[in-house]
């Protein structure tokens, strides 16, 4: 394939050499939470199981989700399913045809940031508070 | 999966829209029972209404998830293993419906 008589062809670029935006930010995070919660909802399926088969793995689960592994993964999950469902309204918006000017795709990133940070604070916030832990 | 691009895309949208106040409900409501005891967890989810929203809230989102990593395996995948993880994506996605929706049953009907 590297022939010496072809010219060197061009590389496509890789991740080091893009310029960060935020709207790209945003699309990797749309996928990556993606993937988080497609493990989470898998974890949330045998806290069920528990719920209806095993008394015993339930209460050692509900002891884990206040431990501070039980926290960070509580709290993961959490955020990714904010961050993934007000980005989520971003692409049906966008699937509209509309808020695809780069300044509007922009500002609407840094939204659901923002948003993201503040609606899984408040609900992890209330919901450890409501256990008491 | 060899033409279904279009209802692929339209099943994927359908699902991101029930998810939009299926998610919040589940956010609201589930999170806040994660460190309960299993009598409070088991009455709540008990409730017609709650077993109802949280079976649809599975299986909806667990065919949105299918439909995602389906498009992660083909951006990223290439040659054999491409299928195989095809083939476990179906059978994570059908095993946690069928899986969650036993729980679910399980704890309505029995008290």
């Amino acid at each position: 394939m590297s022939n010496s008589a072809q010219p060197t062809r061009p590389l496509s670029p890789h991740l080091q050499i893009w310029r960060f935006t935020v709207t790209m930010a945003a699309s990797i995070t749309h996928r990556a939470t993606g993937m988080v919660l497609y493990g989470g909802t898998l974890l949330l399926s045998v806290w069920l199981y528990a719920l209806a088969f095993s008394p015993a793995l339930f209460a050692t689960l509900s002891g884990f989700v206040k431990s501070p592994l039980g926290v960070v993964m509580v709290a993961g999950y959490v955020w990714s399913l904010c961050f993934h469902l007000l980005n989520g309204l971003r692409h049906l918006y966008w699937d509209s045809g509309r808020g695809l000017a780069v300044k509007t795709a922009e500002k609407t990133a840094w939204a659901v940031y923002a948003g993201s940070f503040l609606f899984a604070g408040i609900i992890v916030i209330t919901g450890y508070n409501a256990m008491g832990a | 999966m060899a033409h279904k691009g279009t209802s692929t895309f339209i099943i994927q949208r359908a699902t991101a829209a029930l998810l939009i106040p299926l998610a919040i409900w589940f956010l609201v409501g589930v999170v806040s029972h994660l460190g309960a005891d299993v009598a409070s967890a088991r009455a709540w989810l008990a409730a017609p209404l709650n077993a109802g929203l949280l079976a649809l809230f599975v299986s909806v989102g667990a065919w949105h998830m299918r439909i995602g990593m389906e498009e992660i395996i083909a951006d990223y995948i290439h040659g054999g293993l491409k299928g195989v993880l095809s083939i476990i994506n179906w059978l994570a996605a059908l095993s946690l419906i069928a899986g969650a929706l036993w729980s679910i049953y399980n704890i309505a009907f029995t008290g």
